[in-house]
């Protein structure tokens, strides 16, 4: 979860990700940032994030996000 | 309940507010003086007695004087003509009249451009018949037999405007285009040079394309119209009235309508008269005072053309062979334009 | 049927009272007759087309789901049999027949739209590479095709859905005609906008109760729609055609003038149909996803592209743009450059060529000419030019103490937005690829001051008394529309609106009714259609 967290922050250091749970419905994250979250994501845990992982909730917070890699890590 | 119970008060306080204001700014103008075409009652006054009819567009409208047919011809005539009127806004007056009036003639005016698909302008013309009707019974029927469904709103709103004209002028207290119904229908205009200039004479002859495809719907109903006529036992004579030279002059397909109308005659076996053919037009009436624009007649054209119209009427009724009166085509009578001499004389003035 | 119609009217008022009449169950049933017999009136040929589409897309989506299903099964059930290797080549074999359906099924509706859309343009390519190459042979275009109404939305609707199913985000829809009712749901089927099928069947088929607040917050709507279609639209319609037509005769003033006169009238237009339908559903309480955010308040081009058309856009980053930048070759680009040039660049390269491609082919959807592709190239540019210089915009903005909160700096950055997007907005407009440069060359080139009113708007025709009312209107309506925008950056005009007295707000319904009745009809009625509607 650290890790994540890192992750978010270089993209984006204003935004309090503990507490933010409308990170793409609330546009907080542009395009560019998902893109690049995606790709950190994939590096940073060695996973692939295939289409069907691709919705708003599993990335409007960081706990989304960490549910999402142990579900794929578990597949 | 409740809820509908709302919709329904809300709905219908919007439908009353706005037939009230509606009707603030239309009554007043549909039952002033300066409501034009409003020669619904004038028409129920006389029905029955009339016998002679004009159908037709502005064409007719602002070049045949009832008051002149009547005095020539010893008939008692009614012009039914209106701005842009459809065909079927005609057959739908002239079924009105037919069946209340011991009519033998129909004179139906036929212009170049009377079967085109646009020629209801966005409901302008239906606007023009549906303002002559007298009684909101004919009004409706109007509306169901006659007017596309669509096209009901372009009555509206034309009604509409004529009312915020007539308010408009109502305020700056100037009135004064009160429309004389003893006119019985006809429409007198001012007239205005048309003439060509030698540079225009020279550009623009033979340029322009002046015959619309026809419209289906169109060419139906003004069988219809002929039909109708005749199932009342009427003769029916179809007329083009005169147009500039100036038009005419720049026209390269006239021959085409013209053609088409000869073919139209025989098939209904009914008589046709281009008054734009006549050989005595150059003398009769010009482009620098007969006309109003380039297709309709001043006053002082009107009266030259009725009077004329009447002159031949009566010839045809004595047995006389009329048919060396006209020239034969349209290319036949530019010839003996005008406007021919100056343009193969190339003289500039 | 035009929208701006008496028959529309009429259409729509015994829609919504059959709607409120039917058991709620029965809704959507009437909405799918609505919808069938809306597209049947512009012609029933256009009905085959639409059948063709909700067929496929509901037999394909079913198939999906039930190959998914039973390699889950087979998955499950074998858990403890299978090995690593042996689960990964059985989930590949089903991925190999679910990836066919999908392709097979998207080559038949995007097939489609490419027939009826882009033939032509296909044809006139081919000539002209023959040309090229010295042959005397060309390919006579004689089919004449005419795509059938809001091809273009339905379709690319349907594709969504049918790739939602693929990607197994949720369950397919069983029932057939409500599979046809969302490809054929009337009130998006022309202009969109382009919904997405979760939430737009979980507001068709919910049971709506006769509610008042939707009522009359939907027919306000529907009446601001019209005013912006009647009042603004159509009057600046023969205004900016004559510009388009006759620019080489206008100062430079002018014709960027004009160019904005277009800016506000394919605004008002298009968002005009969206307040209209929208309003529409929602006094069937149907909630439509929203196309536009007051897009010329924007500060960049990439902002007014997530404000405009917004449905369009969101199609195209989640089926074009994420699998673009998703795919194994982009990642391992970005994996290479990050190990020669750094994470920023290894980021930015990969969405620079999602985003051009991805823009390409929205400029290709709006139209089928080399104009619009270019126009959907140079949106692309200006796009990719923000991302680049994004830490150069950053860096002189910290050197020269911009202070960002400022007003005067956000009006700055909304008039350059605006004048932008406007100057890009009119390039496919003109006609050709070289009409469009030809009036940016005269909008530059031509330095005459204009002296006169007349010479400032020559393109505008006040010839006649309704026509200076209307234009004068026209005018009237623009300025409510900026203080309504204005307005709505904190709450929608409407909540505003309803706070007045009932009688107040009738009587300007009444009087707005009135002015569309008499010089909204009298410019427009039924004359121009909308204009995305030719897409």
């Amino acid at each position: 979860m650290e890790e994540l967290l890192e992750i978010l922050n270089e993209i984006n250091p204003d935004i309090d990700y503990k507490k933010e749970n409308n990170l793409i419905d609330g546009k907080l994250l542009d395009s560019l940032s998902i893109l690049t979250l995606i790709t950190e994501i994939c590096d940073t845990f060695d996973i692939e994030i295939g289409p069907k992982w691709m919705r708003n909730e599993n990335f409007n917070s960081i706990g989304a996000m960490w549910k999402m890699i142990e579900s794929i890590q578990n597949e | 309940m409740q809820t509908f119970k709302k919709i329904i008060t809300a709905s219908i306080s919007f439908v009353l507010a706005l037939s009230i204001l509606s009707a603030i700014i239309i009554e007043p103008w549909r039952h002033s003086e300066t409501y034009y075409y409003q020669d619904g009652k004038l028409r129920d006054m006389l029905a029955g007695q009339l016998d002679y009819l004009i159908v037709g567009a502005s064409h007719s409208l602002e070049g045949f004087i009832p008051d002149v047919l009547d005095k020539k011809l010893g008939c008692n005539s009614y012009n039914l003509s209106s701005t842009l009127a459809t065909m079927k806004a005609r057959v739908f007056l002239t079924e009105q009249e037919l069946h209340r009036n011991p009519v033998d003639t129909v004179i139906l005016e036929m212009s170049h451009d009377a079967l085109r698909s646009t020629l209801n302008e966005y409901g302008s013309g239906d606007s023009t018949t549906f303002a002559r009707l007298s009684s909101w019974r004919t009004r409706l029927d109007f509306l169901m037999k006659s007017v596309p469904f669509d096209d009901w709103m372009n009555i509206y709103s034309r009604d509409l405007i004529s009312g915020l004209y007539y308010w408009q002028h109502y305020v700056q207290g100037d009135l004064s285009n009160a429309v004389d119904y003893k006119a019985k229908g006809y429409h007198p205009n001012e007239a205005f040079d048309q003439s060509l200039s030698a540079e225009k004479i020279e550009e623009m002859y033979n340029t322009t394309s002046e015959i619309p495809e026809f419209a289906p719907d169109a060419l139906e109903s003004f069988q219809r119209l002929v039909d109708l006529c005749k199932e009342n036992h009427c003769r029916v004579i179809i007329v083009t009235t005169p147009l500039t030279d100036a038009l005419i002059w720049r026209g390269k397909d006239w021959d085409v309508f013209y053609d088409w109308m000869e073919d139209f005659r025989e098939e209904n076996n009914c008589e046709y008269y281009d008054f734009n053919l006549l050989k005595e037009r150059y003398a009769l009436w010009s482009d620098q005072e007969s006309f109003f624009d380039l297709s309709h007649m001043s006053d002082q054209g009107a009266h030259v053309f009725s009077e004329t119209f009447a002159k031949i009427m009566n010839q045809i009724d004595c047995g006389e062979d009329i048919s060396a009166l006209f020239y034969e085509s349209y290319a036949e009578m530019k010839q003996d334009s005008p406007y021919m001499d100056i343009y193969k004389g190339r003289e500039y003035a | 049927m035009t929208i701006t119609s008496l028959t529309f009217i009429a259409f729509i008022v015994i829609v919504f009272v059959l709607y409120y009449l039917a058991p709620k169950k029965l809704q959507w049933v009437i909405l799918l007759c609505a919808s069938i017999f809306f597209y049947s009136f512009c012609g029933i040929k256009n009905t085959l087309y639409v059948l063709i589409t909700a067929s496929t897309v509901y037999v394909a989506t079913l198939w999906l789901h039930r190959l998914a299903a039973r390699r889950d099964n087979e998955l499950r059930v074998q858990k403890d049999i299978l090995t690593k290797q042996e689960k990964n080549l059985k989930k590949a074999a089903y991925q190999r027949r679910r990836k066919a359906i999908l392709v097979g099924t998207i080559i038949i509706n995007i097939g489609l739209l490419c027939v009826f859309k882009y033939s032509h343009f296909a044809m006139e390519q081919l000539n002209g590479i023959l040309r090229f190459l010295g042959s005397g042979q060309q390919i006579r275009d004689t089919w004449n095709l005419i795509a059938p109404l809001g091809i273009s939305f339905y379709t690319f609707q349907s594709v969504g859905y049918l790739a939602d199913v693929y990607w197994e985000h949720y369950e397919p829809e069983r029932n057939y005609f409500k599979t046809l009712l969302f490809v054929s749901f009337f009130p998006q089927m022309t202009q969109g906008p382009i919904s997405e099928h979760e939430a737009l069947s979980k507001e068709l088929f919910k049971e709506h109760a006769l509610c008042y607040k939707n009522f009359s917050w939907g027919f306000q709507r529907m009446v601001w729609g019209f005013t912006k279609k009647l009042l603004i639209a159509d009057v600046l319609a023969d205004a900016v055609k004559n510009l388009f037509t006759g620019y080489a005769g206008y100062t430079g003033v002018s014709t960027m003038i004009g160019a904005f006169c277009y800016s506000i009238q394919i605004y008002a237009d298009f968002s005009g149909y969206m307040d209209i339908m929208c309003g529409y559903c929602e006094m069937l309480g149907i909630c439509l996803t929203e196309n536009f955010e007051r897009p010329y308040f924007s500060k960049s081009v990439e902002e007014y592209w997530r404000r405009w058309h917004i449905s369009l856009g969101a199609w195209f980053k989640k089926y074009v743009y994420y699998p673009i930048g998703m795919t194994n070759w982009s990642r391992k680009l970005a994996k290479s450059v990050k190990n020669r040039c750094g994470k920023y660049l290894a980021n930015t390269i990969p969405a620079t060529i999602a985003l051009l491609v991805t823009w390409l082919a929205t400029g290709l959807w709006h139209g089928a000419n080399w104009a619009y592709i270019v126009w959907g190239g140079v949106n692309g540019l200006f796009i990719i030019l923000s991302l680049w210089l994004k830490p150069v915009y950053a860096k002189t903005k910290s050197m020269l103490r911009i202070n960002e909160s400022l007003w005067i700096w956000r009006a700055s950055q909304t008039i350059r937005t605006f004048v932008l997007v406007t100057f890009i907005k009119v390039l496919p407009e003109v006609g050709s690829l070289s009409d469009g440069l030809g009036l940016w060359k005269h909008i530059f080139t031509e330095h005459t001051m204009p002296g006169s009113l007349n010479a400032l708007l020559p393109f505008v025709d006040l010839s006649i008394t309704t026509k200076q009312i209307a234009f004068g209107l026209c005018i009237l309506f623009t300025i409510i529309l900026f203080v309504v925008s204005l307005i709505e950056r904190k709450a929608p005009a409407r909540y505003y609106f309803n706070k007045l007295p009932a009688p107040l707000r009738i009587m300007l319904l009444v009087f707005t009714v009135f002015l569309l009745s008499s010089f909204g009809v009298l410019s427009s009625w039924g004359k121009e259609a909308f204009m995305y509607a030719n897409f």
